[in-house]
Formats: C-alpha cells, structure tokens, sequence
C-alpha cells in the first residue's frame, strides 16, 4: 500500500467559505465544486474560478450530465462542460450513476434532481454509452458516484455493484464511491446493520476501479423514517468506521467531505477533512 | 446493443417518473416525496438566488408557491439552475394575488435582466473601427451597441424600489414610508441602463434623451442621423462614457 498523491483530502466549497478558503492559509489539498455553477461565461463566477484554481487543486463535480438517461446526455449542457473543463483543467472530474433528461408536457426537460436507475441490462447499455460519449467529448476519463435513492425505480436484474462494475469493465471509468450513500440506502432498505451492509458493498468492488471517495453526514431520524442525504450534518461515527474499512480494503484514495446544508464554520469543515487524513495516515502505517 | 423498442420502453419508464416527480398535484408514496421535496427547494433556492428583491419583496412563502407554478409550466432544461426561471415575470402578471402590487412585474424584469447581464462574457470593443469617424462621411457609419448590456423602462421608480430592497436582510429593516412615497410621487417613465463592470452587473438611470438615443442606434440609424435628431446629445462625451463601460462592440461602415 502507498500513501503517496492519493493521500489528499478535500472539502466541497460552497459560496459562504469562499473568503476563508481563498485568503487565510488551509492544510486542504483540493476543494470540489458543483460544475454547473460556473457555467457563466463572464462575471463574477469566471473570476473566482480562477481564484479558486490559484489556490488548490480542482475537482469538477457535475450535478447534471444525467449519465443514465435513455434519451441520452444533452448536447448543449455536454459542450458547455467541455468547455470549463478546457478552461479550468481539472484534477478530478465526475458525476453521478442517475438520470436526469427526460420529457415533460411535450417538452424536453431536466429534473433537476439525480434519480435513480434501474440496475437493469439496458440501463447498463445506454449508461455505457453515455459514458462513452462523454469521456470522448471530454478527452478525460470520469468517476462516477453512487448515488442514494429513495424509490426503487424497477425490478433489479443486476445488483448495484454488478452495474458498476460493468460500466467500469466496458467504459474505462472509475468510481467516485459516496460512503454516506451507501449507509443511507442500507437505511432506508430496512437494514438492522447498515455498516454491515455497507462493507459487504464494498468488497464486491474491484479496489483498482475506486477513484474518489465522498465522505458526508445526514440528519438523523428514527429507523421507521426516510433518511434523507442532505449534507447537513458532520460525518457519523459509521461513516469515519466505514472510511477506515474502505481506506483498508482499497488504499488511500483522494478524500473529500461534502457538506450542503447548513453549513459549519470554514475551521470545522477542514478539521473533518483532517480527521480523514489523520485515518488514512493510521491505515498506511499499520499496514506497513 | 439495444433495440430501439428496449430504448423506447426504458426512455418511457424514466418519463413517468419525471411526470410524478413534476406534476405535484398527484398524490405521491414517501419516496417520491422525497425528491418532490428536493425538487421545489432546489427550484425555489434557484429563484431566490436569481431574484433576491423579489424574495423581499413577496416573502420566501410565495417565491416557494411560484416556484412549484414555474416547475410545472416553464421545467428546467439546460441542467444549470441559474437559466431557469426567466418566465417569473411572466407569472407574476398572471397571479392575481400579485396584481396590486403592479411594480413587481417590472422588478422581476430587472432581476431577470441583471441576472443574465451579470452572467455574460463583456464583448471586447474594436477601437481600430473609431477612425470610421474621421474618415467615412457620418451618414454611412454605425454604432453597434453591446449584447451584453440591456436597457429596462417601467412606469414605476424602479430603480430607487430595487436599491431599497437588495442589501436588506429582514424586509422589517425597510424604510416603506419612504418608499410609498417614492412610489407615490413618480410621474412617467422610468429607464434603466444595465451593464457589466469589472465582473458585476451594474444599473444606472438613463435620461428619456439617453433612452431613445439608444432605440435610435439599436434601430439602426447613422451616425449622422442620431446627431440630426438628437442635437442636445454631446456624442464626443457619449462616446467616451461608451467606450469606458464597454456599451459598444465597434463602428461599422455601410453603404447605400
């Protein structure tokens, strides 16, 4: 196991940390930011980009390309991704295992929400496409994440693991694995041991083909409720357990705490990205 | 491979989510509640961002009740939150809870417009076209006038509406006596130029004059007909200003 480039930690940047990210001094080594916010050719957005990229390394998180539509990735939205991405040359670039572009009313529509794919043959076919598509558009390989979801889409013929890891297999992609997701969808599918059910998750997935790990916490609710990933709440005693596990099984991989809602301070936000610094750094020396 | 019937039939399974999802008059099971939910904060998020007056102005109680209006007429479709909710305006004239407070119309207008002037990429003015003044005769030159500027004209004092509301935290903290009488004493139009400087979108009153200079150069006229039928206009100062905030692409040369 090495502890090298890919013992780094990050945060997700939102717009009430941009003054303490961007002039005091942070141990972080990469922030990711929500691609579709800075689509704007001009203006301040443009501006802070390059700010932002003087600072850190960059991680492009796309929340829109709606990678497992069947009616396939918006041309428009594809060639203005490609475009920031020439722009700000990103370090990681990535998105979700979701669609998004449909019709509604006799028009083309985007929900405006990542939803979820039926883990399906077909699903896997036009989702390989897609991927396809864009990794060539973009000339740069993605990661894509699980995702949670909270309605079972259609009757699964492929595990979500076996989906995948097939995408992987077929399209040269790597997985960005959101570890609160997991613990999230094992809620919500009535497990007494979401942590187990998480792990057990984890091992069917091929270490090599993890690019990224998300790192979140969600409000709590009692086991009878929908627990949602809101992104607003520190990372859990089962997410840090469950990152040790996954830093384990796969080695260090880029690291990065995502937090939405109802935001902590800038210094808070950064201690969460320590902690998961300090495990990788515990991991890495055990095993040696 | 898929058969194009397999494309159809999933393309179709995945609308009638996006149908339940959009639609929320439908009743709904707690899963899909939950990404209705998301949807009409997202949605609302959006709007507030975009119009943050009108979110004084109205409350964020109704800005959420248009939101969920706007999703069902006007959805979202480029995947970037910041280009939806143009059609705002549009719904405000509509909504007759709205229709006493005539000037939010026009509100929205502005917001939407500053909203997009402060998103564009400034064009980059081509000096070397300047020398058309001094070496083509002026009824055969053009002005070209930025397409990153815009101009609003309204009925109502909108622009001493607009900076009342935009650094107020609490809409309590207003000064509505105030207001009620700017409101109350303004007479005729009123016309807003919006532009860009140095990354932010800026607004400052056009007089009638300044107004109709800019129809007369939008509508295509020559140098020397905007000097012809506007003699009060000092264009070496216009011209000036222009070139400073970036009001105008270049000068162009036509014939008869």
């Amino acid at each position: 196991m090495t502890c090298s480039k890919n013992s780094v930690v990050g945060v997700g940047l939102r717009y009430p940390h941009y003054e303490m990210a961007l002039n005091g001094s942070s141990s972080i080594d990469f922030v990711e930011v929500h691609a579709e916010n800075f689509f704007a050719e001009g203006g301040i957005t443009a501006v802070l980009l390059d700010d932002i990229r003087s600072h850190y390394k960059l991680s492009l998180h796309g929340t829109a390309l709606g990678l497992g539509s069947a009616m396939g990735v918006n041309e428009h939205y594809l060639e203005r991704l490609k475009h920031l991405v020439e722009r700000s040359d990103p370090w990681l670039l990535s998105d979700h295992a979701a669609f998004t572009w449909s019709r509604f009313n006799h028009q083309d529509v985007h929900a405006g929400d990542l939803l979820p794919l039926e883990f399906s043959h077909q699903a896997m076919t036009v989702m390989a496409e897609n991927v396809d598509r864009v990794q060539q558009r973009l000339g740069q390989k993605i990661l894509v994440e699980n995702i949670s979801q909270y309605v079972t889409f259609h009757p699964a013929t492929l595990s979500e693991t076996e989906f995948l890891v097939s995408l992987v297999e077929r399209t040269q992609c790597g997985l960005l694995v959101d570890l609160n997701n997991l613990l999230v969808n094992a809620h919500n599918a009535g497990c007494d041991d979401p942590l187990s059910y998480a792990k057990a998750w984890l091992r069917e997935i091929p270490p090599h083909s993890i690019g990224e790990f998300h790192l979140a916490g969600s409000t709590p609710v009692p086991a009878s409720e929908i627990l949602v990933d809101d992104h607003a709440q520190p990372v859990t005693d089962s997410g840090w357990s469950l990152f040790r596990f996954a830093t384990e099984l796969a080695g260090p991989r880029p690291t990065l705490i995502e937090w939405d809602n109802q935001l902590p301070t800038w210094p808070e936000l950064v201690q969460q990205a320590e902690r998961a610094r300090a495990i990788i750094h515990e991991v890495h020396t055990n095993a040696h | 491979m898929l058969t194009d019937l397999e494309r159809k039939a999933l393309q179709n399974r995945q609308r009638q989510l996006v149908n339940n999802l959009f639609d929320q008059r439908k009743p709904a099971a707690n899963g899909l509640m939950v990404y209705r939910n998301s949807l009409l904060m997202n949605a609302a998020r959006a709007l507030s961002l975009t119009y943050p007056v009108m979110t004084q102005l109205i409350g964020e109680q109704a800005m959420t009740i248009l939101a969920r209006e706007l999703l069902l007429n006007h959805p979202p479709h480029s995947g970037d939150w910041a280009e939806w909710g143009g059609e705002l305006s549009d719904l405000v004239r509509q909504t007759q809870a709205l229709a006493e407070m005539g000037f939010l119309q026009d509100v929205a207008r502005l917001e939407w417009v500053l909203h997009q002037v402060g998103r564009a990429s400034p064009a980059p003015i081509d000096v070397t076209t300047l020398q058309h003044l001094e070496q083509i005769p002026l009824n055969r030159v053009r002005i070209h006038v930025s397409p990153a500027i815009a101009r609003i004209s309204s009925d109502y004092p909108l622009e001493a509406i607009w900076r009342a509301h935009r650094h107020l935290a609490h809409s309590e903290s207003l000064d509505h006596r105030g207001l009620a009488e700017a409101v109350a004493d303004h007479q005729g139009e009123s016309h807003l130029l919006i532009y860009q400087q140095s990354a932010v979108p800026r607004i400052r009153p056009l007089s009638a004059l300044e107004n109709q200079w800019f129809i007369d150069i939008q509508r295509g006229l020559s140098v020397a007909e905007l000097l012809d039928r506007h003699p009060q206009m000092d264009f070496a100062q216009w011209l000036s200003d222009a070139i400073a905030h970036r009001l105008i692409t270049h000068l162009s040369k036509h014939f008869f």
